[in-house]
């Protein structure tokens, strides 16, 4: 915990206990004076109220005695001069209703009902009034209205002076409701507070909860079923036998205080509550407004140890703030602190200390920077500074020394190897890491000899390897050349090739019109022959027709041939006489032979002719049925020759394939002829470079204790440096060792896209 | 015996059966007609093949090739009937025969008549008149009532 805080706090705690201690004491006395105090204004305040109260009710008896009192009333003519009398006045003392009652009880009022004959001679107020005094009943219930009413009686004197008599009296009306209650409510009281009346059995006569006093509410014999009233029945029961007191009690859950009076010459006691919640809130703002005082002085209290507590501290958390920055190196520092106390001279010393350091601080800061700079020589003044301080410089002083005299040795052996003198070496003796790093040093000449001496046989191994590079190239290049001479060939053969197919897809589709042609001819062919054998069809129809009518000529040529030896007959038959008709008779006879003979030789050309036309149809049958095959025939030669034509166009495709191949050859091996050209350019040029190198090399001053290794160890010297080479690799986990081998293929790419292309 | 070949000379009608020549003298010949309809007649001889009607007569006509006892023939379109009138009793009758075929009405002269062969006395061959050679061909010269003898004759007529 901090200082400034702890300060504050103690100082606070003090306040704090001195308030407390005060307040509760006030506090205590508060309390008990504040209840007497209300007591004492209730006690007031109730008799206070019934002095009005009774002055009230006694001027409105006397208004009513001297309305009793006047001749018109001492007539006793309820009829002819009293009721007219009084009308006015009802509504002047403000009652209900007025009346008359007789010595004997009779009770005659303005608005009765005829007949009604009440008597209210039963009455304990008539009774009082008979006796010549002033009276008021208690609440009751009215024999006309059977409502709450409160009746006043005067009595009618027989005369004015000692010794008159009653003679009668007039009463007066009012509603009970409000007659009291008005009293009541009139009352000065204060806030929280609340006034009521009783009679001298308990009964509620006025309050402010209208329907207490309606239903005649008798506060002691309620205590009996509602305990709710217990508490105040004992405080009603306590005050029926006082004349005036002080109580408390308990109503719907609150505490009441309260102070009571009788109200003299009337048989009333009147009560005035105080809620005590009022009393105590009012207690309760009395203690908040000293509470908050109270606070207010802890407040500033705590403000004034905070401030004092704070002008303490300051100086000590500057002290600490240098202290902690000296703890972290920082010692560029200044103290501002003005006091001229014990802390003032805490902060004198502080700043005396900060500048002790900083002063050897600086001292080291620029030796160091002195042998950055690579200024040896330079030293630090010890007198300037103080026992351990003193101590700690010259220390530094001594680093400088030790590491001075070594270097020098160093740089000589340095500059002669810079002037390619590999055979210097560093003789003397050094301790510790001075012998490891001059160790180092001829090592390192040794390396560097070493080195060289296998620089000189490896160019010479380089100038024999170039010019057999140099050979090679060019043998590379005569048979690229020849490759390429090939190529050409080849690539013209192709070209024949490809104009070879092309004639024969050319012939092959005219080959497929002409397959088609045929076709379409024998299709027609076809139909012609369909037709001839229609036609043949007819001719043998025809024939058979004619060889019917051949047949009616040979039946006519018979019967001709019969009349005609008919003829002859009956010429005979005739004798000489018939001779001439039987020469005609012969005549008609030869002419129906020869008519005969000419249609057997008719029938038999027909018969033929028959016979030819069957044998036709046959031979046009066959011959359909030769069309039909040679049609099938053709169409097989059409998809032949479709085949041919397919495989004419996939033979032209294939030698187009195979030509881009060619040409894709004869590029690379172009490539190939400039690659062998550069190749050899690039051998020869190695080979100058390296005759600079070997003059280069000889250049170096050596001391031959290298050269008599053998070529053997000088390779697998020269090999150990890819072998390094690809540790280093191995041990850089994200990359890819790369060697001569697999590099081949990426440059071998082309290539490959060519067995593409070819395959 | 020696006959008189000049009562055989006249006008014959020929005919054939067969490869045969045979003559019928025209006198005894009524008509020449193509083959009819022929009514069949039962309970006759097979050589009578029935009856014809020849303009309202009926005729009975005899397949002469039965009554020589040559090998049946199909009847064709050169079929023909020869109606030979003759005498029975007095009476006039008619009879069709049916030939093959019928060729022509020629004169015989009696130089060309030879008489006919006798091949014993059992054959009855009187039917035939006598041989004639005409053209190179034999024709033989039939006497057409004694074809049938009168017994048949008279069973014919009595149909």
């Amino acid at each position: 915990m901090k200082l400034n805080m702890k300060i504050s706090l103690l100082f606070g705690i003090a306040l704090f206990v001195c308030i407390v201690g005060i307040v509760i004491p006030v506090e205590m006395i508060l309390n008990r004076n504040f209840e007497k105090t209300y007591l004492d204004k209730l006690d007031i305040i109730a008799t206070s109220n019934a002095d009005l109260i009774k002055t009230n009710l006694d001027a409105e008896l006397n208004r009513l005695f001297e309305i009793a009192n006047r001749t018109e009333s001492r007539t006793l003519d309820w009829e002819g001069v009293i009721r007219e009398n009084l009308i006015p006045d009802v509504q002047r003392i403000g009652a209900q209703e007025m009346g008359m009652v007789f010595p004997d009880g009779r009770y005659r009022h303005i608005s009765e009902v005829p007949d009604a004959n009440l008597n209210l001679g039963d009455r304990d107020y008539v009774q009082v009034a008979l006796t010549g005094r002033n009276a008021v009943s208690d609440l009751i219930i009215s024999r006309v209205t059977n409502s709450l009413v409160l009746m006043y009686a005067a009595p009618i004197m027989s005369h004015n002076g000692p010794g008159a008599r009653v003679i009668g009296m007039i009463v007066a009306r009012r509603d009970g409701n409000l007659a009291l209650i008005d009293l009541v409510n009139n009352a000065r009281t204060m806030e929280g507070s609340y006034a009521f009346m009783i009679n001298n059995s308990g009964t509620i006569v006025a309050h402010p909860d209208r329907d207490m006093v309606f239903n005649q509410v008798n506060v002691i014999s309620e205590a009996a079923n509602n305990p709710d009233y217990r508490s105040k029945a004992d405080m009603v029961s306590v005050a029926l036998n006082s004349r005036s007191g002080n109580a408390r009690f308990t109503e719907d859950g609150k505490k009441y205080i309260a102070a009571y009076t009788e109200i003299t010459g009337y048989p009333w006691k009147l009560f005035f509550t105080l809620d005590e919640d009022v009393m105590n809130s009012e207690l309760a703002q009395v203690r908040n407004t000293i509470l908050v005082i109270g606070f207010i002085f802890l407040v500033l209290g705590v403000i004034v140890a905070i401030a004092f507590a704070r002008m303490i501290s300051k100086p000590i958390h500057e002290c600490l703030d240098i202290a902690r920055n000296i703890e972290n190196g920082n010692t560029n520092l200044n103290i501002n602190v003005k006091s001229k106390d014990e802390l003032g001279d805490l902060a004198k010393a502080m700043q005396n200390m900060v500048n002790a350091i900083q002063r050897v601080l600086s001292d080291c800061d620029y030796l160091t920077k002195e042998a950055f700079a690579g200024k040896l020589k330079t030293r630090i003044d010890v007198k300037k500074h103080q026992n351990d301080y003193a101590k700690l410089v010259d220390g530094m002083n001594n680093i400088l020394e030790s590491v001075a005299y070594p270097m020098k040795e160093c740089l000589d052996v340095m500059d002669r190897l810079s002037k390619k003198d590999l055979t210097a070496r560093i003789i003397n003796k050094y301790p510790g890491d001075f012998d490891f790093l001059m160790q180092n040093i001829n090592n390192a000449g040794n390396t560097l000899e070493e080195a060289i001496t296998q620089v000189e046989l490896a160019v010479e191994q380089i100038t024999s390897a170039s010019n057999e590079i140099t050979a090679g190239s060019q043998n590379l290049a005569n048979s690229t050349s020849q490759q390429a001479s090939s190529l050409e060939e080849i690539s013209s053969s192709l070209e024949e090739i490809n104009s070879l197919t092309a004639n024969n897809a050319d012939n092959a589709k005219a080959g497929l019109k002409l397959a088609d042609q045929a076709v379409r001819s024998v299709d027609s062919s076809n139909e012609s022959m369909e037709k001839m054998n229609k036609a043949m069809e007819a001719i043998l129809k025809s024939s058979q027709e004619t060889g019917k009518i051949i047949k009616t000529i040979e039946d006519i040529a018979f019967q001709t041939n019969l009349l005609a030896l008919n003829a002859a007959v009956e010429a005979a038959h005739a004798g000489d006489a018939g001779k001439g008709f039987a020469v005609v008779a012969e005549e008609v006879k030869n002419l129906a032979l020869r008519s005969a003979e000419a249609a057997k030789n008719t029938n038999a050309l027909i018969d033929e002719s028959s016979r030819n036309s069957e044998m036709g149809a046959k031979i046009v049958e066959q011959v359909t049925k030769s069309f039909i095959e040679m049609k099938e025939h053709f169409n097989k030669v059409k998809s032949i020759v479709n085949e041919i034509s397919a495989s004419s166009d996939e033979q032209a495709s294939g030698v187009g394939q195979i030509s881009t191949g060619v040409n894709e050859m004869n590029r690379g091996t172009q490539q190939n002829a400039a690659n062998a050209e550069e190749s050899a350019s690039a051998a020869e040029e190695l080979n100058s470079q390296a005759d600079e190198l070997k003059d280069m090399v000889e250049s170096f001053t050596l001391s031959r204790k290298f050269s008599n290794m053998s070529n053997n160890t000088a390779f697998r010297k020269t090999h150990n440096l890819p072998n390094e080479r690809r540790k280093t690799h191995a041990q850089l986990p994200n990359k890819k060792p790369t060697n001569a081998l697999e590099i081949m293929p990426e440059t071998m790419l082309p290539m490959d896209s060519f067995d593409e292309d070819f395959i | 015996m020696s006959v008189d070949t000049a009562e055989f000379e006249g006008k014959y009608l020929t005919f054939n059966l067969l490869e045969e020549f045979y003559g019928v003298s025209v006198g005894s010949i009524l008509q020449i007609i193509a083959i009819p309809d022929i009514t069949k007649i039962p309970q006759t001889p097979a050589f009578v093949k029935g009856v014809i009607n020849l303009r309202g007569r009926i005729i009975p006509v005899v397949d002469l090739r039965l009554k020589f006892l040559l090998e049946e023939q199909v009847y064709d379109d050169r079929t023909s009937v020869i109606i030979i009138k003759m005498k029975l009793d007095g009476r006039e009758i008619f009879i069709g025969v049916i030939v093959d075929k019928v060729n022509e009405v020629i004169d015989i002269n009696k130089n060309e008549i030879e008489s006919s062969p006798s091949f014993g006395v059992d054959l009855d061959t009187q039917f035939i008149l006598a041989m004639a050679k005409v053209k190179n061909k034999v024709v033989s010269l039939l006497d057409i009532g004694k074809i049938l003898t009168n017994k048949e004759l008279m069973q014919i007529q009595d149909m």
